[in-house]
């Protein structure tokens, strides 16, 4: 399995996409040294934080749009280009090579999309340790969800990246923005809870429809359940 | 000879007598493939022993639905295969015993040719590594290139390495699906003697191609799949020799195609002339050697100048048409 996620690794930090990445990550912490050197009152600062930084950009633009890219790519761009035959032709059960590919796609996601959101807590006055850790908590259940998510639609279909932007931007961002009922099926929701739970500070109006615990099991429930469906495709799919 | 469904062209009895006598490592029972409403394999049945095997078509037949089936990679829509005496599909633990080069070229382009082939070994969790991959290396004779980047090679150079990958862990059987594609005639030659070494050693050895002259130098026996069915199994040379009464066509250009013809025309080899539309003329014989001396015997007879000589339908394909439309 170590073969498999150094291969992933590797794969995962061509240089190109990664810069891309790498610079969609550092617009945030760009305008937090804005924040830094040019500081507004204190409110506005925390508001600022919150609902330009962490919210709209962090949480709703660098998580999904890294894990987007990275998810719909760890298994969907090997089955399209056929190098998977050399993964499944090896005395290697389907379920040994998915986890190892989901674990280097959250250790690449989750460096770019946490360092992202810690630092910007950080840099932008008014921040504390439990904000940063908050962050990188909150970021880390988001990283898993979306990247579980991903994953399995990189599988399912060749068009998985607009699949994912469509499902972030028009389902989370729009629909899910208005009706609140169904924050139970928004990952950005379950992110933000869990920020809300460890920062009570952060997202205080935000997060009413779901707990620290709900929005733990619920991220749970959704690493757990397309894992599985990952590896059931996986296992059941013709490869080319 | 015939060929009606599902009843492949016979081979002697006692052709194969010494090698029957083996158990065989790769069977099919029944096996067909279909995508919607197009079948890909329809109710092959076979068994391949150690040795080496050609699996023969032209473009299209289903070789490359067969062996991904054979592997693994593909489930069958109906039948059975069996490798070594177990399914193939979802048993992982086979592909220590299996070595799969598929069809496309595909590699991880951004890797040295020995990183790719020390993957493939540390994958088969081959316990000496690095004596493995030299020795696979030198197999293939690309010591040399070993730390280029693949993405530089040739694709013969790839086709090499991507050889050297698949027996890294000395596998006991060797699916190769259009392994020559792209190689130059000394590396074909090569690979050539490399297959005979590795078959005479006991392995199974599977090499599909659309090419009959590929196989042909190494085959012991070969498999013809013509429209997704086996149209004939068996020794190479006895089906070669089955198709001896198939009729050829010859096109001929000369200075006087029209006194050529009528100068041919008597001659008990040819059965049929007629004229193509850039003024040459096509000969249809059933035996081509006597064509071969008839046709510079008449053009001298008759002082005519010959400018070509071309059989027109000596490839695989028209083997298999051939075989089809009897």
């Amino acid at each position: 399995m170590l073969t498999i996620y150094k291969l992933s690794l590797t794969q995962m930090l061509r240089p190109k996409r990664l810069l891309i990445l790498l610079f969609i990550a550092s617009v945030p912490i760009a305008l937090s040294v804005v924040a830094a050197i040019f500081p507004p009152d204190t409110e506005d600062l925390v508001s600022f934080r919150d609902d330009f930084l962490m919210g709209p950009m962090v949480i709703s633009a660098v998580l999904p749009i890294v894990t987007v890219v990275l998810g719909t790519a760890s298994l969907g761009h090997e089955i399209e280009d056929q190098t998977m035959t050399y993964l499944f032709l090896k005395p290697v059960p389907r379920w040994g090579i998915i986890l190892p590919k989901f674990l280097a796609t959250i250790t690449v996601a989750g460096v770019v999309v946490i360092g992202s959101g810690v630092l910007t807590t950080v840099i932008v006055p008014e921040g504390s340790v439990t904000t940063s850790v908050a962050a990188a908590v909150g970021l880390a259940v988001g990283v898993l969800a979306y990247t579980s998510i991903f994953t399995w639609a990189g599988l399912m279909t060749s068009h998985a990246l607009a699949v994912g932007l469509v499902y972030v931007f028009v389902w989370e961002a729009a629909i899910v923005g208005f009706l609140q009922g169904v924050r139970w099926l928004s990952i950005r929701h379950y992110t933000e809870a869990t920020i809300h739970g460890f920062d009570e500070i952060q997202f205080a109006g935000d997060t009413a429809t779901l707990t620290l615990s709900q929005a733990l099991a619920a991220a749970g429930i959704v690493v757990a359940l397309f894992v599985a469906l990952t590896i059931r495709r996986l296992t059941r799919m013709d490869v080319a | 000879m015939t060929l009606s469904d599902n009843q492949p062209v016979a081979i002697e009895p006692g052709e194969e007598v010494a090698n029957s006598r083996v158990e065989p490592t790769i069977t099919a029972s029944n096996v067909s493939k279909w995508f919607g409403d197009v079948v890909s394999v329809n109710d092959v049945s076979l068994e391949v022993r150690p040795g080496l095997t050609g699996l023969l078509g032209p473009n299209g037949a289903g070789k490359t639905t067969l062996l991904r089936m054979i592997c693994g990679l593909t489930r069958p829509s109906g039948g059975e295969i069996k490798v070594f005496g177990e399914p193939v599909r979802n048993n992982p633990e086979l592909y220590r015993r299996i070595g799969v080069m598929p069809e496309h070229q595909s590699t991880y382009d951004f890797m040295t040719g020995r990183a790719f082939v020390e993957l493939n070994a540390r994958l088969q969790q081959v316990p000496d590594v690095k004596t493995a991959v030299a020795r696979s290396i030198e197999q293939v004779d690309m010591q040399n290139a070993q730390d280029r980047s693949i993405g530089e090679y040739s694709r013969g150079m790839k086709q090499r390495m991507r050889l050297a990958a698949v027996m890294v862990h000395d596998p006991e059987i060797l699916l190769l699906d259009e392994p020559l594609s792209g190689s130059d005639p000394r590396q074909r030659i090569e690979f050539q003697e490399l297959m005979v070494r590795l078959a005479s050693e006991g392995r199974t050895i599977v090499i599909s191609s659309h090419i009959l002259e590929e196989v042909e130098a190494v085959a012991d026996r070969i498999l013809l799949l013509v429209y997704g069915k086996l149209a004939a199994s068996g020794d190479y040379h006895v089906i070669r020799q089955k198709l001896s009464d198939r009729p050829y066509i010859v096109r001929v250009g000369a200075s006087d195609v029209r006194t050529l013809a009528a100068g041919l025309i008597t001659e008990p080899s040819v059965e049929s002339i007629s004229m193509d539309g850039e003024g040459h003329i096509q000969i249809l014989s059933r035996s081509v050697r006597e064509l071969q001396l008839a046709i510079p015997k008449a053009a001298q007879a008759l002082g005519i100048r010959l400018t070509r000589v071309d059989p027109l339908d000596d490839s695989l394909e028209s083997v298999f048409t051939y075989l089809a439309d009897r």
